[in-house]
């Protein structure tokens, strides 16, 4: 069971956790894709009770979902229901390349148009889990820049704490279904980063 | 891939072929007339059941998914899956008969029903096609409800502010490759469907009731002659399918 008393979102908040800690059923009670007891506000408002299209929160999976048809005329789609604009979406995440591509996105490629049809629904905030763990590490670095980038609240959960520790504002510590504590992340491994990209340069 | 696999599959693979194709040649002849004619109808019955099984099999997968009530419900699917298709067949024909069993003077619409059934369901194109998509029903259900296990597609979807029938377009379009899947292997066993079609609906003449009854009027080299046939029809559609669509 999982149980949290409260955890304010209001910037890139990550929830580190070992595989079982309960993290993503944590999501899916955000979401509202499974039932929870309690109370989620988004934007101000009580979205417990609407369902997972109503709650105005962006759930980009661990599993990159393929885009349904071509990526602009997904994204367009996604755009029109938000009232949105997909080309500037489109430049904040750098994928023009991929916009007329149907089939054949790699998994990184696919989890940044995930990504951008997201940022397409102007969501309150963010629900991702463990997104880059299926990337390779040039991948995640470029994925969680554009997570940085968001300017919207994120929860983010990941079980690398390396991870949490480059992308997040704030990390909590997750274990049997409980928040343990959460911490402001006032360590910098941005150069870290910057040191293991050069090993590709 | 070892030698020990390799055996097994070499082994396996040449029995079948043995029992299957090379033995029967012995007895091959031509098939009586109508042949052409149970392969198209097969293949047009085939196609439209495993379109329409599509979206009620990936309705089903995502309540199975979601677990509770409906996802009991949805297991029903996998009814015709797990019963004889004869029982399918006679279940088939029990229900579409109840309203002419019921019909009495007076019972306007029962009588109706009951027309209606008989002169448009029972041994008639459009039952075939209901004894197809009950059928295939349970291989769409399950290839989806497998595909899901593997991507939260639907909660992505879903919170990307998609609901309803868009949201199930979205989900087939984006599980392409099961659907795919769904929709070729169900076509494939629309040739082999026998039991529920000889109770329910055998006319018009299907794959499976020609060869039926091409082995009981003109014995074994006519039906070996047609069952070929379709067998490489079926292969051929998997081939198209595993090269250029799955």
């Amino acid at each position: 069971m999982v149980q949290v008393e409260r955890l304010e979102v209001n910037s890139v908040v990550a929830v580190v956790g070992r595989n079982g800690a309960g993290k993503t059923t944590l999501l899916d009670a955000v979401a509202g894709v499974i039932n929870a007891v309690g109370r989620v506000s988004a934007c101000g408002r009580d979205v417990s009770r609407l369902p997972p299209e109503k709650r105005g929160l962006a759930y980009v999976q661990s599993t990159p979902v393929d885009p349904p048809t071509r990526v602009d005329k997904f994204l367009k789609m996604v755009a029109r229901r938000h009232g949105s604009d997909v080309e500037e979406v489109v430049r904040k995440l750098g994928i023009e390349a991929l916009l007329t591509r149907r089939g054949g996105l790699s998994t990184g490629q696919r989890q940044l148009v995930n990504l951008a049809a997201a940022l397409l629904t102007r969501p309150c905030a963010f629900l991702m889990d463990e997104p880059a763990s299926h990337l390779d590490w040039i991948n995640k670095k470029v994925f969680n820049d554009a997570v940085k980038a968001l300017e919207r609240p994120v929860l983010y959960v990941t079980h690398d704490p390396f991870e949490a520790m480059y992308v997040a504002d704030v990390i909590c510590i997750m274990e049997r279904g409980r928040i343990m504590r959460c911490v402001e992340n006032r360590t910098d491994i941005t150069h870290i980063y910057k040191t293991a990209e050069s090993l590709w340069a | 891939m070892d030698l020990f696999s390799k055996a097994i599959v070499g082994a396996t693979a040449s029995v079948l072929a043995l029992l299957l194709v090379v033995l029967p040649l012995v007895y091959l002849s031509p098939p009586p007339p109508g042949f052409v004619e149970s392969i198209v109808l097969t293949a047009v019955f085939g196609l439209a059941a495993s379109l329409l099984s599509l979206l009620p099999g990936l309705a089903a997968a995502l309540a199975a998914q979601r677990g509770g009530f409906w996802g009991g419900i949805a297991q029903i699917l996998y009814i015709p899956a797990v019963v004889p298709p004869t029982s399918v067949g006679v279940l088939l024909l029990a229900s579409f008969s109840l309203p002419r069993a019921a019909c009495f003077e007076g019972a306007h619409f029962l009588c109706g029903v009951a027309e209606f059934v008989s002169e448009h369901v029972i041994n008639k194109p459009l039952g075939v096609l209901i004894a197809m998509v009950v059928m295939a029903l349970p291989t769409a259900f399950s290839i989806f409800d497998g595909a899901l296990k593997e991507e939260r597609a639907e909660a992505f979807f879903r919170s990307l502010g998609f609901s309803g029938p868009r949201l199930l377009l979205l989900l087939l379009l984006s599980l392409r490759p099961a659907a795919v899947a769904a929709f070729v292997f169900s076509w494939i066993r629309s040739f082999g469907e026998l039991g529920v079609l000889l109770i329910f609906a055998s006319y018009p003449m299907t794959a499976s009731i020609y060869i039926y009854q091409a082995w009981l009027n003109h014995g074994v080299g006519p039906a070996v002659g047609a069952s070929l046939a379709v067998i490489a029809v079926a292969v051929a559609i998997a081939f198209v399918a595993r090269r250029w669509l799955l």
